[in-house]
């Protein structure tokens, strides 16, 4: 599903995101991208969503090289990948329901589809009840379970997640990861990036532990911080 | 670990167990983002944009609808000075009075010599019976009075002379002066030439107010979508992570652009429609007598043709501001 091969990012400013990361994660796999802040987490997921480009190597998603990928092939590679934030980013002047709507209105979906996914997929995260709240009469569990629909809603084979429980207190942050788990079974890839060690500790899945942007552990049914102390 | 269970869904809606129980696209843009639901949707937000940024909105609108009142207006006013000199033209002809002296086939030579000068379109000879006619016609005096004065016809022969273009009538009149056997020229120059002063006055005033009201519209509009462009910085970051294309995001910035436009077009015209035939009256009858015998243009034969053209310059203007914003404020 992903393939990085010795990627560095070295941003304009000099400062290291990552550096000479390779990576392979298969398709169906959840993969917890650990490390302290700073360590290039974002960047790494930045990286796959294209948002920052490679300062070398290449990386591949779906066995397609997307390296070179410009502006115009960028958003057809986005709808193939959800995406999650710890700041949820919904539209603050869309309903639930429209927040989740747009991520296929501005595919080619038709308007049927729409009305049979969206329902879909807010049931899924347990929100069919709030689809006509707006973001701000949301709990911040609501909300990143509505951003969660919305990334789940184009049916993406990969979901990338930057600390999506960042914000959000431990069992509401459970929730999160309950769906985010019932979302990999059903085969969607799940990569996500988060210092929360007690969430990698009892998820045992893969953890990929970067330091200054290195990866320093990648190891299957892993915890957060094996025999190293990550702060 | 917790791994609490308490908002499972549900389940009064079927949730997909598979991948492949919802419909996967194929992320590629079949018929472009210009589809009818997508044009649906620019439309709401480019209302949306309007409506939130009134004051600027409202100020781009009559900046162009300025600019474009003189362009208007200036039309107008050029459309009907050709009309009037086309009328001239053919209405009010240069007279070419023959000296007494010439005999007739010296005034045959002259007919051809005269037909031959440059602007020239055609010749008339005029007894100087027919001159004395048309002179009590045009003055409007009785037929006892011209009765009196035929015995002792103070006119004499002469040329009624049809020019090509009356802007040229000073030069062609000094080269038929300049013939032998041309007592003088008469000519209705004072009009023409104030007709086309004003005309060329016209044309360079507007067009210097027109330049300057219209990049002044560009950077309003510019600054108006600007204004847009950055209320709506999270939601465009938000689109693009969803996969919305360039054009998908910036279509409502150009819609924008074009409804501030048409706006702008459409006032002008408005004005022109309301104002015109009573301001063509307040000048047809004014102390200038003479104005009373011209023709001029109506608004129903001026709108089919300005319309188009002051609609296609408010949504050029319009599209210009906001392709000049997406530039400098939308980096997508
Ligand atoms: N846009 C940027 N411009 C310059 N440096 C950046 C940028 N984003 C991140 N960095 C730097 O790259 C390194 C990794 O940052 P990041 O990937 O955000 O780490 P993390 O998400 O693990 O906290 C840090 O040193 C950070 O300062
Ligand atoms: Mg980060």
């Amino acid at each position: 599903m992903i393939r990085i091969n010795n990627a560095t990012k070295i941003y304009e400013n000099g400062a290291r995101g990552v550096q000479d990361v390779t990576l392979n994660i298969e398709k169906g796999e959840f993969a917890f991208i650990v490390g302290s802040s700073g360590c290039g987490k974002s960047t790494l997921i930045k990286l796959l969503l294209k948002e920052v480009d490679l300062t070398e190597g290449e990386i591949f998603i779906n066995n397609e090289n997307v390296t070179y990928f410009t502006n115009k092939d960028i958003p057809f590679l986005r709808r193939k990948m959800g995406v999650v934030f710890q700041d949820f980013r919904l539209l603050p002047n869309k309903t639930v329901y429209e927040n989740v709507a747009f991520a296929m209105q501005i595919t080619d979906a038709t308007n049927r589809e729409i009305r049979r996914n969206v329902p879909m997929c807010l049931s899924m995260v347990g929100l069919q009840k709030k689809s006509k709240a707006y973001p701000n009469q949301l709990s911040g569990g609501e909300q990143q379970r509505c951003a969660l629909a919305r990334a789940i809603v184009n049916n993406p084979p990969l979901l990338i997640c930057d600390e999506p429980t960042g914000n959000l207190d431990p069992t509401t942050a459970w929730d999160i990861m309950n769906l985010l788990n019932e979302i990999n079974d059903r085969g969607t890839t799940v990569v996500m990036a988060t210092h929360a060690w007690d969430i990698v500790d009892g998820m045992k899945k893969r953890v990929i532990a970067l330091k200054n942007g290195f990866v320093v552990r990648d190891v299957e049914r892993g915890g957060y911080s094996d025999d190293e102390f990550y702060s | 670990m917790t791994n609490s269970t308490a908002n499972k869904p549900e389940n009064e809606t079927p949730i997909p167990n598979k991948r492949s129980d919802i419909k996967q696209t194929d992320g590629k843009i079949k018929s472009g983002d210009l589809k009818f639901r997508n044009i649906k949707y620019y439309l709401a937000e480019t209302f949306r944009n309007l409506v939130r940024n009134k004051i600027m909105t409202i100020t781009s609108v009559i900046t162009v609808a300025a600019c474009l009142l003189i362009v208007v207006f200036s039309y107008a006013i050029a459309s009907n000075v050709n009309f009037i000199l086309a009328y001239l033209e053919t209405s009010v002809p240069v007279m070419v009075v023959i000296e007494d002296e010439l005999t007739v086939p010296e005034v045959d030579a002259l007919f051809h010599e005269i037909l031959q000068t440059e602007n020239v379109t055609s010749a008339t000879f005029i007894t100087p019976e027919e001159a004395l006619r048309n002179l009590a016609e045009n003055l409007g005096i009785t037929d006892g009075i011209l009765a009196g004065l035929e015995e002792a016809n103070p006119l004499g022969r002469s040329f009624n002379v049809e020019l090509k273009d009356i802007r040229m009538q000073s030069q062609t009149v000094v080269a038929i002066g300049l013939l032998n056997g041309v007592a003088r020229v008469n000519e209705a120059s004072v009009v023409t030439d104030m007709l086309i002063a004003v005309n060329n006055f016209v044309g360079i005033f507007s067009f210097v107010v027109m330049m300057v009201l219209g990049i002044l519209s560009v950077v309003i509009i510019t600054n108006t979508i600007k204004l847009t462009v950055n209320n709506r910085r999270n939601e465009i970051i938000i689109m693009k992570y969803v996969g919305a294309t360039d054009w998908f995001i910036k279509w409502p910035f150009v819609i924008e652009g074009i409804v501030i436009g048409i706006f702008g077009a459409i006032i002008p015209m408005g004005i022109m429609w309301a104002s015109y035939d009573g301001l063509i009256d307040t000048i047809r009858y004014t102390d200038f007598q003479m104005l009373l015998q011209m023709p001029f243009r109506t608004a129903t034969e001026l709108f089919p043709i300005f319309a188009p053209v002051v609609m296609v310059l408010g949504v050029g203007i319009g599209i210009l501001g906001s392709i000049s914003a997406m530039r400098k404020y939308l980096s997508v």
